[in-house]
């Protein structure tokens, strides 16, 4: 439905983003199991369990959660999936969320597929794109804001991590208007760096 | 300026939409237009790339390059393109011959015609550069008044929706609501405007959109020309392109 494309990581690692299909669940149970406890903790269901990744690949529906999944070859390596509203006060909004195999942290893959995740939020007309990071998560507030999120407000103790402890959330918004902006912060840094 | 009689119809991102371009030449036929001018993108995203730039050459349409053209040319600057988008450029590669892209590659960045009049695709200064918010409409101003000091009225495409800005005399920017289809300029003032996409449109409202500019009477008239959508999207299905790109002309986003 959409097709894919090649990206390159900072470390010159070449791989292949596309949106997931159903015969990706066994690559997609793979990925989940490498995770450790403590990226699991981030998502809402038991990934662990086969059962729940069946449902998720017999059950893809593009219009509600668009999940898009990054390849080393035949390995799942990155999963980020937009959520979307079809009605309602919250119809031009996407909710991101985002796992990156620890192997590849620090390559500049969350910035990579956070990008094509704005640009592809902008072809299907939303307006505004909206995430929830631990704010104690340097590596992923970075790489937010490398998309063009920006952090607006901080909910203290709202969830809770795997020994119990309440930890803070920070919430993170993505004008994508503004987003495009950047593009002309670009230019001028090219042109004063030349000048 | 004024003393001419003169309408020119201007067109954007036709993007391959062979069935909305036809439909929008049908209607400029009626205007008696003295001249037709595109504002790049002639290619990408949909089915029919050498056909619409075929009837662009036929047509005696004028233009410019936008970023898809360029891409079509050059795989390398597609780096930055969304999934869709790339996808849609592999096949364009694919469908241009020797005489197609010879048309793309002559393509100017940017035309000023009347000593006043300037035509690009994404802004004054680069063609992936979206003119879409106040921000980004002054950036474009203050580079038209230090580097095109003559143009008083700039046409832009790119971003597929119809808009019109204008800064003032005393340098106010401000998007001008387009309530209805006829829109007279003021004298004062600088403008820049987007007439929406013929070929993609992402107002929505899906029918293909163009504009009449009437230099005698410094009038815009915005035009929304309906099409076959349907036999559209068996192109892009068979072509086998995205079926998001299919569904999106619909729903015209």
């Amino acid at each position: 439905m959409f097709g894919s494309k090649e990206i390159v990581t900072r470390t010159g690692k070449r791989l292949v983003i596309r949106p997931m299909v159903k015969e990706d669940e066994k690559a997609l149970f793979d990925f989940f199991a490498r995770l450790p406890d403590e990226l699991l903790m981030f998502i809402r269901h038991n990934v662990r369990d086969p059962q729940i990744i069946k449902e998720w690949a017999e059950s893809l529906n593009y219009e509600r959660v668009l999940p898009i999944i990054a390849l080393d070859e035949d390995r799942i390596v990155a999963d980020v999936t937009l959520h979307r509203i079809p009605y309602g006060w919250k119809r031009h909004i996407g909710q991101v969320r985002i796992v990156v195999d620890p192997a590849y942290h620090g390559q500049g893959l969350a910035t990579a597929i956070l990008n094509e995740l704005v640009e592809l939020g902008a072809e299907l007309g939303l307006e505004k794109l909206w995430a929830e990071v631990p704010l104690d998560s340097v590596a992923a507030v970075k790489a937010f804001r490398n998309a063009g999120f920006r952090c607006k407000a901080v909910v203290e103790g709202l969830v809770k991590d795997l020994k119990g402890n309440n930890i803070d959330i920070l919430i993170m918004v993505c004008d994508i208007e503004h987003y495009y902006d950047a593009r002309w912060l670009k230019k001028s840094e090219q042109k004063a760096q030349r000048g | 300026m004024r003393c001419y009689e003169m309408k020119w119809a201007i067109v954007s991102d036709i993007h391959s939409n062979i069935e909305a371009f036809e439909a929008v030449m049908r209607d400029i036929s009626t205007w008696r237009v003295n001249r037709i001018i595109h504002l790049g993108d002639i290619v990408g995203y949909n089915a029919n790339p050498r056909e619409c730039i075929d009837l662009a050459r036929q047509e005696g349409v004028h233009g410019v390059h936008g970023n898809h053209d360029l891409a079509a040319l050059d795989l390398t600057l597609s780096e930055g393109f969304n999934i869709l988008a790339y996808q849609a450029i592999l096949y364009t590669r694919s469908q241009l011959d020797e005489s197609s892209s010879r048309y793309l590659e002559r393509l100017p960045f940017c035309l000023i015609l009347e000593g006043e009049i300037a035509f690009f695709h994404g802004s004054p200064e680069n063609v992936n550069t979206y003119i879409l918010n106040a921000y980004q409409a002054k950036r474009a101003f203050n580079y038209i008044m230090k580097q095109l000091v003559s143009v008083r009225i700039a046409f832009f495409g790119h971003t597929h929706v119809r808009r019109l800005w204008h800064r003032d005399k005393v340098g106010k920017v401000k998007s001008i609501p387009i309530e209805s289809d006829m829109v007279k300029l003021k004298e004062d003032g600088i403008y820049l405007i987007n007439p929406g996409s013929v070929g993609q449109p992402r107002q929505r409202d899906n029918r293909s959109h163009y504009l009449i500019f009437d230099l005698s009477e410094q009038t815009i008239i915005f035009r929304s020309i309906p099409y076959d959508i349907h036999k559209a999207q068996e192109k892009i299905l068979k072509a086998q392109l995205p079926e998001f790109l299919a569904l999106r002309l619909a729903d015209g986003i």
